[in-house]
């Protein structure tokens, strides 16, 4: 691995002085009449008595939700009794946990806070789903949503169907990544899907935009998400284990020309990333990907150099997903069988990854895994996701 | 008790397409009532944008203009969605729609015809408003005609013409016996027609009350009680009601005070007569109702002889913006027509015959058009009122 006081080819410094800690996934549930602000408070105090901090001791915080409003993060401050020198938040989506990273390590790299809290927490109220897609974006409500208000099933049901037909993918390279995280999800507790799921069962479910059927599609939830950012000396001296951050990229609107998302900004930055890792594809242990539809598990694979554009339908074929396959993804079940709690959706791949570096699975670990690579996607504006980043983490010692 | 509750409106409201749109998009919605597809744009780059913007997002200018597009592209994929979380959808289900890519650059996402369902194939986009009122795109296969009423999804676009019941407010003049005639031909169920003089009075009714459907409704709008039978009679079973006192009052010499009496006091008679029971019956079937207001593209100003009727037009045209406010919500739809001169009047220019008018308004619910301006007389003022509305209004204010 890279040595200390690495700068990237494009002049970013690297992350060796700071570090991820207590990565915590808190109150999953499939509907709560509470507030997103009931979510952030369990979520924040599962944090810091993991952590074994108190609340005082937070000086930065930064936040992601789609169900806060009418409050911002800065209204979140006061409702939840912080007070704290750094704020921020993302209104990344399924990015959010790759860029509250990026944004927190550089806050305390640079001192602008010591110990930052990254919280991601959603509700979800009955019926309250369909009403935030309604007015989602401008660009939703204008161009998409009075198209048959399918929601995100209609969106990536177009970016299935094209993608099938372009790539050859067949129902069956979806399913064995879908059956393959189900699997995955029965070892983790807290997952909301608890029955096995046989690829017949996947191929036979009730048909929901075509081709997508119910397994592709990720089913909304309420729960929290959190992990904090410190200095390595300040864990060292909390005796927190940690996760190392290798690399870590973010872009926003790239391709915007290509006539319909085949493709996400990892290509652009991907070099980057492991540039600033000092690692390959070969290196990674295992993959979180932002899975709402598996189709997109394919294009981050291709698009983070895994295989190449269109080989995601043969990667699939070549390789088994499971905890202890050939090449492990989504190590707790993912959002498609743990649930998507809103932008916690979008923290979800980097605490599990991180719970695995420091050996605090919840559920099964991946046996020897040194190096994980945490990808997001969100935003889906218009016709596409916006946002895309990744993050490379390595375990302590390593 | 019965009366008041009549009075307070439906109890249920019918399901509607999601209705929410930028102010933005609104200038897309209001070229889709007229049938036309307009896309932004760009007056610096010649960039085309959508979905519509306040800078263009190559360049950054504002300069954002509203331009006709053909239509034509490539539909890159498709779906058939069998879940929505709209109840409109929702009763409505399996709903197709896909992506296309128009020539002119943009990607959009368009309702299928049902002719254009399988990527890839070549199509061509164009817009309407749909029950809501708001714009929406519709793809179609290039060579197909579009008859959008035996489409199963964009007749919901239309308002069907086959078999409804109809109420044409005056069938004394030329164009009220024309517009019957039409609706016959369109194979109309019932036809109502109004008349204000006794039936037999009226020139040409014999051959009217001899085509099928058609039956006379005594109707004297100066008159209260007679508008309330009326709407007591067949007030429940109007399925598209038109009120076409314009083109009666058109013609005329006239006061200023009787023309504004009958076009818009006899509007607002109407109106609140006629939109409860029609409401009630909309918000029970969801089948589409429609209010024609077939008025005169002088409401739009004056230039010609009847100042006082420019006036009642203007005025019945402000109510019908209130009307399609609150019979949107109902969902009937409210089409209003602009002819210019008719045929048998005083002003100059070219003139449109009862006959060319009445298929206009036809031909437009079965289009699902909304605003139209039937003729090349309205065509020409649209367009200099479209240009530039104070513009246009200097030009009427000058003596010639």
């Amino acid at each position: 691995l890279r040595e200390a006081g690495y700068v990237s080819a494009v002049g970013r410094k690297g992350y060796d002085d700071v570090v991820v800690v207590a990565p915590i996934t808190t109150s999953y549930v499939r509907y709560s009449v509470d507030g997103a602000h009931a979510f952030a408070g369990r979520t924040l105090r599962a944090l810091i008595d993991s952590a074994g901090i108190s609340k005082a001791q937070i000086d930065g915080f930064c936040f992601a939700s789609f169900t806060l409003a009418p409050d911002t993060v800065a209204g979140l401050t006061q409702h939840l009794g912080l007070n704290v020198r750094w704020l921020d938040q993302t209104p990344t989506g399924g990015a959010s946990g790759i860029v509250c990273l990026r944004r927190a390590l550089r806050a305390v790299q640079s001192g602008d806070a010591s110990i930052v809290a990254c919280v991601a927490a959603d509700t979800n109220q009955i019926g309250g789903f369909g009403s935030m897609l309604e007015h989602f974006s401008r660009f939703t409500e204008d161009g998409v949503y009075p198209y048959g208000a399918g929601g995100p099933n209609g969106s990536f049901a177009l970016l299935t169907a094209y993608y099938m037909k372009e790539y050859g993918a067949t129902r069956e390279d979806f399913g064995k990544l879908c059956v393959a995280q189900r699997e995955n999800a029965l070892r983790f507790p807290l997952a909301l899907m608890k029955t096995p799921l046989t690829m017949q069962d996947y191929m036979n479910a009730p048909p929901i935009a075509d081709p997508l059927c119910l397994y592709d599609c990720v089913m909304p939830c309420a729960g929290g998400e959190a992990f904090l950012v410190m200095s390595l000396e300040r864990a060292t001296q909390l005796g927190l284990p940690y996760a190392r951050v290798l690399g870590t990229i973010e872009r926003h609107n790239a391709f915007s020309e290509d006539p319909i998302q085949m493709r996400g900004g990892w290509v652009l930055d991907r070099d980057e990333l492991y540039a600033q890792a000092g690692v390959t594809c070969a290196n990674i242990d295992f993959v979180q990907t932002y899975d709402d539809y598996p189709v997109i598990s394919l294009m981050q694979l291709e698009d983070l150099g895994f295989c190449a554009k269109g080989e995601g339908p043969d990667f699939v074929r070549q390789h088994t997903f499971t905890l202890d396959g050939s090449f492990p993804v989504n190590t707790s079940g993912g959002q498609l069988s743990v649930g998507q709690a809103g932008a916690a959706g979008g923290f979800m791949g980097l605490t599990e990854a991180v719970r695995q570096l420091t050996d605090t699975s919840l559920g099964a670990a991946v046996v020897d895994a040194k190096v994980a690579l945490v990808s997001g996607y969100g935003i889906i504006n218009y016709d596409r996701g916006l946002c895309t980043g990744a993050a490379i983490f390595a375990r302590q010692g390593t | 008790m019965a009366k008041a509750r009549a009075l307070a409106g439906p109890l249920h409201f019918p399901d509607l397409p999601p209705r929410s749109r930028s102010r933005t998009a609104l200038a897309l919605s209001a070229a889709a009532a007229m049938g036309q597809f307009e896309l932004q744009v760009c007056a610096e780059c010649a960039t085309t944008q959508y979905p519509p913007r306040e800078a263009c997002w190559k360049c950054l200018s504002s300069r954002l203009e509203w331009r006709t597009c053909d239509g034509y592209g490539q539909l890159l994929s498709s779906t058939r969605l069998v879940h929505s979380h709209s109840a409109y959808f929702r009763s409505r289900l399996p709903w197709y729609v896909g992506l296309v890519q128009l020539d002119c650059g943009p990607s959009v996402l368009a309702h299928l015809s049902a002719t254009a369902r399988v990527s890839p194939t070549r199509v061509r986009v164009s817009a309407r408003v749909d029950q809501s009122g708001g714009g929406v795109l519709i793809a179609a296969a290039i060579d197909e005609v579009m008859n959008m009423t035996s489409d199963r999804q964009l007749i919901e676009m239309t308002i069907p013409v086959r078999g409804r019941s109809i109420f044409i407010l005056d069938a004394q003049s030329p164009c009220g016996q024309a517009l019957a005639r039409e609706f016959v031909s369109a194979e109309a169920g019932t036809i109502w027609v109004g008349h204000a003089v006794p039936w037999s009075s009226v020139a040409g009714c014999d051959t009217l009350t001899a085509l099928p459907g058609v039956k006379p409704v005594p109707l004297d709008i100066t008159n209260n009680a007679s508008v309330d039978r009326a709407a007591a009679d067949i007030g429940a079973g109007v399925e598209i009601f038109v009120n076409n006192l314009a083109t009666a009052t058109g013609a005329e010499p006239a006061g200023a005070q009787s023309m504004m009496y009958r076009n818009y006091f006899g509007l607002l008679q109407l109106a609140q007569r006629f939109e409860t029971p029609m409401s009630n019956r909309r918000a029970h079937s969801s089948a589409v109702l429609a209010w024609v207001n077939v008025l005169s593209v002088f409401a739009l100003g004056n230039e010609g002889l009847n100042a006082a009727f420019a006036a009642a037009m203007a005025a019945a045209r402000a109510e019908s913006i209130e009307q399609r406010k609150r019979m949107r919500a109902a969902g009937i739809r409210v089409l209003n027509v602009f002819p210019g001169p008719l045929e048998g009047g005083q002003d100059g220019g070219p003139k449109v015959s009862a006959a060319t008018l009445s298929r206009a308004v036809v031909a437009a619910l079965a289009d699902g058009i909304e605003d139209v301006y039937p003729g090349a007389f309205a065509q020409d003022w649209l367009a200099r009122w479209r240009a530039n509305p104070l513009a246009f209004e200097h030009e009427l204010a000058v003596n010639r």
